[in-house]
C-alpha cells in the first residue's frame, strides 16, 4: 500500500530540522576544528623560518663588515693625567702641552673595526681572579670608551632600527691561565639571539708554532718507560700494569701542558710587557723622555706602581718585577686550573689513546698527533674570538 | 532501517553531530598536512643557511688574513723604520737585482720580513684546522719565498702649514703608503668528515697602515737639504747675514765689536738653521732642541738662564728673531739697531762721479771737453761763388755764311759794377756779393764759297788689240766739263757780355761731432747758429759780446774775396765755387779765428751748475739697501740703475736746451758751445756712473770668485737668505699638515674623483744631541757633532790699518768698502728620529699604540730572520760652505775682523776643535 504523502507547506515543515542537542554538538565540533586549523592557516612557521635565516644572514653580514670595514680615523688619549702629575710645575708650559698632545694623543687611520677591537683587547691585561675581572692596564679607559662609542654608532646606523646587538671580543692567550681580555659592546645577550663567531688575529705575532709545542711535548714526555713511542710500545706488549701506565701517560700529558703553558706565558710576557714595564724600552718612553728628560721612565715606574697596587689589593704577592710576578702567578694558577678542570678529560683521553693503540686502531704517529693537538689547542696567543649576537627588538 | 526506508524517510533530519565529527577529523588531517608542509619548507630554508657556512668560513678567513698581512706589514715597517739600511751590503740576498737601488732593496727586505711574520700567523692561526667556523676549517700554506709578494707605492702631496718663502720642500710629493699583494693557497675542509672541499690560490691585497715611506722620504729630503748649496746653507746664510750686518755696521760706526763673526755665535746660528729647516720639512721640531736653542740663545746673547716653563709657543711655534739676537750679541742692542738703521740710509750717489769728471782743475775731464768743443763750434768754411750769365752777339755777315777765322776775346773791353747781393741769414748762404757786367769783343772773318765750271780734256784707258792682235789697253783723250770752288770773304766784330754775380758764401759753420758714451751715438750738427757771422750780445752768468765767426768773414773778404775778385770776374770759364777756405779757433794762421775768452768760464759755470743740481737732486732710493740687496755687487748695480734713472728723469732740466736753442738754431755760437757742454756732461755723468759702478760690481764679484770655491751658490744663498730673513722665522712643534693623494705624475686627484682622499699628518722629531756644540764632544766616542771655521778673506794680513776692500779706489772718495766672510760647516746628528704623531699604528701593550718611527744613526743592521748583517745605517751628516758680505761707506777704517782665531794670508781664521780629528 502506498504511503500517503501528506502535503505540508514548506515554511511550516519542521520535519528536516535537527534536534537542538544535535545543533549544539555541531557548533562545538566546528569550534574545535577551527581551533585546530587556525594556527596552521596563519602559517608562521615559514615566516619564522625565513626570519631566522635572514637574521642569521644579517648577523653574518654584519660580522663580515666588522672584519672588513675600515674607520678613516679613530682617536683616543692615554696617560694624560699621569704625565701631568709627573711633569709638575711644567705641566702648564706651552711646550709641554703641545708635546703631550702629540705624544699621548692617539690616532689610528684606515684600521678595520676588528683591528681596533683586537688591539684594545691586546692591551687590557685582565686577570680573572676569584671570579672577578680585574683590568691591570688602567690607561685604556679612553680607548675602550672610544671603541664602544664608534662600534655603537656603526652598528646603530646599520641594524639598530630592527635589532639589538652585542659584540664581544675575547682573548685567552693560554687556556686555563687567568689572563686575557674581553671587550663587550651592547646589551646582554638573550637566549634567542642569532650568533656569528669568527677568529681574529691578535697583533702580537709571537713565534709559538706547532713545531715548538711538539718539541716541548717530546722533551717533557718521559715516563718510567721512556718517551711516547716506548711508553705506548710497553703498554702494547701487555706486560705492565695498565692502570699505572695510563696514570703516568696522564701525568706526562699534564706536564706537557704545563710546560707549554709556562713557555707560552714566558714568551707572551717577554715580548710584550717586559720591554715596556720592566725595561722602559719602547718608543713612547723615549718620546716622553725627549719631552721631559727622564720622565718617560718615571711614568713607567708610576704605571708599574699602580699595577703593583692593583695586584696587591687582590692578594697577589709582588716580590719581583711586575712581569715576573705576573708570570709566577699565571703559571701557578694555570697549573691548578688545568688539573682541576681537565683531569677527567685528560684521563679519558689517555685511556682512549691506549685502547686505540693497543687495538691497532691508531698508529703511534696518530697517538703523538692527538697529544700534540691536545696540547697545542690550549695556546691561542695570536688569535682571539669575536662574536656578534643580534636579536630582534621588541617594542 | 533499510536502505529503502532511508529513501522513504522524509523527515530529512540533518545529522549535525556526525557532520561535526567529520569536520573535526578533516581539520585535524589538514592541520597535520599543513604543519608538515611548513616544517619541510622551514627545513629547506634552514638548509640554505647551512650551505652558506663554508662561504662564511672563507669570507671570515680572507678578511682575517688581510688583517694578518697588515700586521705582518706593520711589523716589517716598524723594523725598517727602527733600523733602516742606508748602505746595503751587496753580498746579501736583498741586494740581488736591485742594481744598488735602495728603494728596491727596502722592498725586498720588507717582503722578507712580511713573509716571516705572516708565516708565524699562518702557523698559529691557519693550520691544523685552527681556523674553524661553523664546522668548516680554512687552512693556508706558508709562503715559500718572499719575492712572490708585490708592493705598490701610494703617493701623496703635503700641504704644509708653515712654508718657506724659498726652496719649498716636497714639490713632487712623497711615497706615503705601501699596498701589498700576497698570493696564498688555501684549503677548505669539512671537519665532520675531514673532507677537503676546495683548494684554491687566492691573492689578498691590503694597505699597510703605517706611513714608513713618508717618514723615510721626508728624512731623506732633510738629509739632502742640509748638505751643499741647499736649504740649510741658505738658512745659515740668513742667520749669519743678520749677525754680519748688526755687528759690522756697529763696528764701522763705533769701532766695536772687534770680531764680526765668531764661532760661539755661529754655532747658535747653525743650530737655529738646522731647526728652522726641520720645521719647514717636518712642520715640527725636536722640543728639547727648541728648549736648548732658547737656553743657549739666552745665555750666549744676554747672559741669562732659561727654564723649560718659560718657553712660549705661539700657535704651536716658537718665534725666533735672528736680527734681534744679532743686536743683542753686540752687548748694546739699542746702538746696534740704530747703526743698522743708519746703514740702511747709506746714500750711494753721483758725487764721486761728478767729482771725478769735474774736480775744478784745468785738467779735469769737463775742462778738457770744453776745450775740445769750442774749436768745433768756432769754425767755418767760406768760399767765393761765381755765377756767370753769358751773352754772345756775332757781327752781321749776311751772304757770308762760312766762319773762317775767329780771334780770342782777350781782356775785357769794360767791367762795370751794376749791383750787390744782400746778406743771407742761413748757411749755406751768401754773406756778401757783387754783380758785374764784363764785356769783350773780337774779329770774326766770314767767307762765301761758289763753284766755277769749264771745258777740259782728260785721258782715259780703254781696251784694245795690241800689235800682236792680243787684247790690250790703250790710253785715249776725251773732252769733258770740269769745276772749281772759289770764295768771297768779309770781317765782322763779335761781342760777349758776362753778367757775373760774385758772392762770399758761407758753406758751413760750427760742424760738431761729440760722442756721447751713454747714448752710444754722437751729437752731430752744423749750420745751426743764428747769424753766426755777426757779433752778438749774449747773457749767461754775465753779459758778454760774442764775436761769433765775424772774424772769419772779415779775413776771408779781405784776403781772398776782394783779392781774387778781378781774376774771378775775368775768368770766362769760371762759374761755381772757388777759393774755399776753412777758419777755426784751433787752425794755424792765417786761418785762425779767436773765441771769446769768457766762454770757457761760462761753460765751466754750466758744468758746475749741473753738478750742484745733480748732487742736490739725485739720492739713492732708500729701498736700495743691504737688506734688500744683501750682495754688494747687486747693491751697486741697483744703485747704478737708480741714479741713472733719476738723472735721466731730470735731464731736460739739467741740459736746459731751450735757453740756447729754439728748436732749429742756436742763438749764438757761444750758446751752442754751452749747450753742447751741458748735454755732454749730463750724458757723461750717466755713462761714468754706468761704467764705474759696473766696474765696481765686477770687482766685488771678482773678489768673491777669488775667495769662494762656488761663488754663485754663495751669492744666491745670500739673495734667498734675505727673503727668508724678511719673512719672519718660526720653530714649529707638531703643526698638522694635510696629505692629498696624487697620481704617479704627482697631480692631486680632484675632489670628485674616486681616488681622491686626504688625511692629516703631524710629525714629531727627536734628535741627538739636542744642541750641536762645536766645543763639547758628545757621547762615548767623544764626537764633535759640529765643526765650524770662519774666515775674513777681505782682510788679508792687515797690510794696512784699513779693513776690507775699497771699491773703485781711483775715485776719491771711493764708492764703498766691501767685506766678506767665509763660513765652513761640517757636522752630524748622532741620532735623528722622526715619528708619526698622527697615526700611531703599532700596538703597544701598555699605551695602546705607538708611532711609526724612522731613525738615522750609526748602526750595523742585522737581518732578524737570518742574523746576518745586511748593511749599515748612517747618521745624517752635513757640510757646506757659505759666506756673508757687507758694504760700508768709504772713509773710516772699513770693516773686518780685528781679532779672533789666527791670522793668515786669508785674514783672521777661527776654527773649532773638531777639525783636527778628521
Amino acid at each position: 500500500m502506498k504511503r500517503q504523502v501528506s502535503r505540508v507547506s514548506f515554511c511550516s515543515d519542521t520535519r528536516g530540522f535537527s534536534t537542538t542537542i544535535d545543533v549544539l554538538i555541531f557548533l562545538v565540533l566546528i569550534s574545535i576544528a577551527s581551533v585546530i586549523l587556525l594556527p596552521t592557516i596563519t602559517g608562521n612557521i615559514q615566516v619564522r623560518s625565513v626570519m631566522d635565516s635572514k637574521s642569521q644572514s644579517e648577523s653574518s653580514r654584519m660580522l663580515a663588515t666588522i672584519l672588513n670595514g675600515r674607520m678613516d680615523e679613530f682617536e683616543y688619549a692615554v696617560a694624560g693625567e699621569e704625565l701631568d702629575a709627573i711633569a709638575g710645575t711644567a705641566n702648564d708650559s706651552s711646550l709641554y702641552l703641545a708635546g703631550k698632545k702629540l705624544i699621548l694623543g692617539r690616532e689610528l687611520k684606515h684600521r678595520t673595526f676588528a683591528d681596533i677591537a683586537a688591539e684594545d683587547a691586546a692591551a687590557q691585561w685582565v686577570i680573572y681572579h676569584n671570579g672577578e675581572r680585574i683590568q691591570l692596564n688602567f690607561l685604556l679607559t679612553n680607548y675602550t670608551n672610544g671603541l664602544e662609542s664608534a662600534m655603537k654608532k656603526y652598528l646603530d646606523s646599520q641594524i639598530a632600527d630592527r635589532y639589538s646587538y652585542n659584540l664581544t671580543v675575547v682573548w685567552r692567550p693560554v687556556v686555563n691561565a687567568p689572563v686575557g681580555s674581553d671587550v663587550r659592546i651592547g646589551e646582554r645577550v638573550p637566549g634567542n639571539a642569532y650568533v656569528e663567531t669568527s677568529h681574529i688575529a691578535m697583533p702580537y705575532d709571537l713565534d709559538f708554532s706547532r713545531a715548538r709545542v711538539e718539541m716541548i711535548v717530546d722533551d717533557n714526555f718521559n715516563t718510567t718507560w721512556g718517551n711516547i713511542s716506548s711508553t705506548f710500545s710497553y703498554l702494547k706488549n701487555g706486560t705492565g700494569n695498565r692502570t699505572q701506565i695510563e696514570d703516568e701517560i696522564t701525568q706526562e700529558i699534564f706536564d706537557s701542558i704545563n710546560s707549554t703553558t709556562d713557555a707560552a706565558v714566558d714568551d707572551l710576557m717577554d715580548n710584550t710587557l717586559v720591554p715596556v714595564i720592566d725595561e722602559a724600552q719602547d718608543t713612547v718612553t723615549g718620546q716622553i723622555n725627549n719631552l721631559l728628560p727622564g720622565n718617560g721612565t718615571e711614568l713607567i715606574n708610576s704605571i708599574n706602581g699602580t699595577i703593583i697596587d692593583i695586584l696587591e689589593d687582590e692578594g697577589i704577592i709582588v716580590n719581583e718585577s711586575v712581569s715576573d710576578t705576573f708570570k709566577s702567578y699565571l703559571k701557578g694558577y694555570a697549573k691548578e686550573e688545568t688539573r682541576r678542570i681537565s683531569d677527567s678529560e685528560i684521563r679519558a683521553m689517555a685511556t682512549e689513546l691506549s685502547d686505540m693503540y693497543v687495538n691497532d686502531v691508531m698508529t703511534i704517529e696518530d697517538v703523538k698527533e692527538s697529544i700534540y693537538t691536545e696540547v697545542f689547542s690550549r695556546i691561542s696567543i695570536n688569535r682571539a674570538e669575536v662574536t656578534l649576537s643580534i636579536w630582534e627588538r621588541r617594542g | 532501517m533499510t536502505l529503502r526506508s532511508l529513501f522513504n524517510d522524509d523527515t530529512a533530519k540533518v545529522p549535525f553531530a556526525v557532520i561535526g565529527v567529520l569536520l573535526l577529523l578533516i581539520s585535524v588531517m589538514a592541520s597535520i598536512s599543513l604543519v608538515r608542509m611548513d616544517v619541510n619548507m622551514a627545513k629547506a630554508m634552514s638548509v640554505r643557511g647551512e650551505i652558506s657556512a663554508p662561504d662564511n668560513a672563507l669570507l671570515y678567513a680572507k678578511a682575517d688574513m688581510a688583517r694578518a698581512i697588515d700586521y705582518a706589514g706593520m711589523s716589517a715597517l716598524k723594523q725598517l723604520g727602527e733600523t733602516p739600511v742606508i748602505i746595503p751590503d751587496n753580498g746579501n740576498a736583498y741586494f740581488n737585482g736591485t742594481e744598488g737601488n735602495i728603494v728596491k732593496f727596502d722592498h725586498n727586505r720588507a717582503k722578507a720580513l712580511i713573509r716571516h711574520s705572516l708565516n708565524k700567523y699562518i702557523e698559529s692561526n691557519y693550520r691544523f684546522d685552527t681556523f674553524a667556523i661553523q664546522g668548516y676549517s680554512v687552512n693556508a700554506e706558508p709562503l715559500d719565498s718572499w719575492d712572490v709578494i708585490e708592493i705598490q707605492t701610494i703617493r701623496m702631496k703635503l700641504n704644509r702649514t708653515l712654508i718657506p718663502p724659498v726652496m719649498q720642500p716636497g714639490e713632487n710629493g712623497y711615497d706615503t703608503y705601501w699596498k701589498v699583494r700576497v698570493p696564498l693557497r688555501i684549503h677548505l675542509t669539512e671537519l665532520s668528515s675531514g673532507t677537503e672541499l676546495t683548494a684554491s690560490n687566492i691573492t689578498i691585497e691590503t694597505l699597510i697602515t703605517a706611513r714608513y715611506p713618508l717618514l723615510k722620504d721626508l728624512t731623506d729630503e732633510y738629509g739632502v737639504r742640509v748638505n751643499g748649496s741647499n736649504a740649510v746653507m741658505v738658512e745659515t746664510t740668513a742667520f749669519s747675514m743678520a749677525y754680519t750686518w748688526a755687528r759690522g755696521y756697529m763696528q764701522y760706526y763705533r769701532n766695536t765689536p772687534a770680531n764680526i763673526i765668531n764661532n760661539t755665535h755661529l754655532s747658535l746660528m747653525l743650530n737655529g738653521a738646522l731647526l728652522l729647516d726641520q720645521g719647514f720639512v717636518f712642520n715640527s721640531v725636536d722640543p728639547m732642541s727648541i728648549f736648548e736653542y732658547s737656553k743657549q740663545s739666552a745665555f750666549v746673547l744676554a747672559g741669562k738662564s732659561m727654564d723649560y716653563g718659560n718657553i712660549t709657543l705661539d700657535n704651536g711655534s716658537l718665534k725666533i728673531d735672528p736680527q734681534q739676537d744679532a743686536f743683542n750679541s753686540t752687548g748694546n742692542s739699542t746702538q746696534a739697531q740704530q747703526d743698522s738703521e743708519k746703514a740702511k740710509q747709506f746714500d750711494i750717489n753721483a758725487t764721486p762721479i761728478t767729482d771725478y769728471l769735474n774736480n775744478g782743475s784745468s785738467k779735469s775731464f769737463a775742462s778738457q771737453k770744453i776745450w775740445s768743443i769750442i774749436p768745433q763750434v768756432y769754425s767755418t768754411a767760406l768760399v767765393t761763388g761765381v755765377d756767370r750769365q753769358t751773352t754772345e752777339t756775332e757781327g752781321l755777315h749776311d751772304g757770308y755764311e762760312s766762319s773762317h777765322r775767329v780771334e780770342g776775346w782777350g781782356e775785357p773791353d769794360s767791367m762795370s759794377l751794376i749791383g750787390t747781393v744782400a746778406r743771407e741769414d742761413y748757411v749755406p748762404g751768401a754773406l756778401y756779393g757783387e754783380i758785374w757786367d764784363v764785356t769783350w769783343t773780337r774779329s770774326h772773318v766770314w767767307r762765301h764759297y761758289y763753284i766755277v765750271y769749264y771745258t777740259c780734256t782728260k785721258t782715259k784707258t780703254v781696251p784694245c788689240s795690241g800689235s800682236d792682235g792680243k787684247p790690250s789697253t790703250c790710253t785715249i783723250e776725251y773732252t769733258t766739263t770740269c769745276s772749281r770752288t772759289e770764295y768771297n770773304e768779309m770781317t765782322t766784330t763779335d761781342t760777349r757780355v758776362d753778367r757775373v754775380t760774385i758772392t762770399l758764401k758761407a758753406q758751413e759753420n760750427s760742424f760738431t761731432s761729440i760722442p756721447l758714451g751713454f747714448r752710444g751715438s754722437a751729437l752731430s750738427s752744423k749750420n745751426d747758429v743764428v747769424k753766426p757771422y755777426e757779433e752778438r750780445d749774449v747773457t749767461y752768468s754775465a753779459a758778454h759780446t760774442d764775436p761769433q765767426l765775424e772774424e772769419a768773414y772779415v779775413l776771408y773778404k779781405s784776403d781772398v774775396f776782394d783779392a781774387n775778385k778781378d781774376k774771378n770776374l775775368k775768368s770766362q770759364g769760371l762759374s761755381g765755387d772757388t777759393d774755399a777756405e776753412t777758419y777755426s779757433s784751433d787752425s794755424p794762421a792765417p786761418n785762425f779765428i779767436a773765441y771769446p775768452g769768457w766762454l770757457t768760464g761760462e761753460a765751466q759755470f754750466a758744468v758746475d751748475e749741473i753738478t750742484e743740481d745733480i748732487n742736490r737732486d739725485v739720492h739713492l732710493d732708500p729701498a736700495i739697501n743691504y737688506v734688500n740687496y744683501p750682495v754688494p755687487s747687486d747693491l751697486l748695480v741697483a744703485a747704478r740703475d737708480d741714479l741713472i734713472m733719476k738723472i735721466a728723469r731730470n735731464e731736460s732740466r739739467y741740459v736746459d736746451e731751450d735757453a740756447y736753442f729754439d728748436g732749429a738754431l742756436y742763438s749764438s755760437t757761444s750758446a751752442k758751445v754751452i749747450s753742447l757742454v751741458r748735454k755732454w756732461y749730463v750724458d757723461e755723468v750717466k755713462y761714468q756712473i754706468y761704467d764705474k759702478f759696473t766696474d765696481g760690481s765686477d770687482l766685488i764679484n771678482s773678489s768673491m770668485g777669488k775667495n769662494f770655491s762656488d761663488p754663485d751658490s754663495v751669492v744666491q744663498a745670500n739673495r734667498d737668505g734675505a727673503k727668508l730673513l724678511a719673512k719672519g722665522m718660526y720653530l714649529p712643534f707638531g703643526l698638522t699638515m694635510r696629505a692629498y693623494h696624487t697620481d704617479d705624475e704627482g697631480n692631486v686627484y680632484p675632489d670628485e674623483a674616486l681616488e681622491a682622499w686626504n688625511e692629516s699628518v703631524t710629525l714629531g722629531v727627536f734628535q741627538e744631541p739636542d744642541y750641536l756644540s762645536p766645543d763639547i764632544p758628545y757621547g762615548a766616542e767623544k764626537l764633535y757633532t759640529l765643526k765650524l771655521r770662519n774666515s775674513n778673506p777681505t782682510n788679508p794680513l792687515l797690510v794696512s790699518s784699513f779693513y776690507g776692500v775699497p771699491v773703485l779706489p781711483t775715485l776719491d772718495p771711493w764708492i764703498m768698502t766691501f767685506g766678506a766672510w767665509e763660513i765652513n760647516v761640517e757636522g752630524e746628528f748622532v741620532k735623528f728620529e722622526v715619528f708619526d704623531g698622527d697615526d700611531e699604528t703599532h700596538p703597544n701593550p701598555i699605551f695602546g699604540h705607538e708611532a711609526q718611527v724612522y731613525v738615522r744613526e750609526k748602526d750595523k743592521v742585522e737581518d732578524p730572520i737570518t742574523g746576518f748583517p745586511i748593511g749599515d745605517n748612517l747618521p745624517i751628516k752635513f757640510s757646506f760652505i757659505t759666506g756673508n758680505f757687507i758694504a760700508v761707506p768709504p772713509s773710516k777704517l772699513g770693516v773686518g775682523d780685528r781679532e779672533g782665531g789666527y791670522i793668515t794670508t786669508l785674514g783672521y781664521v777661527e776654527e773649532s776643535k773638531g777639525w783636527e780629528k778628521t
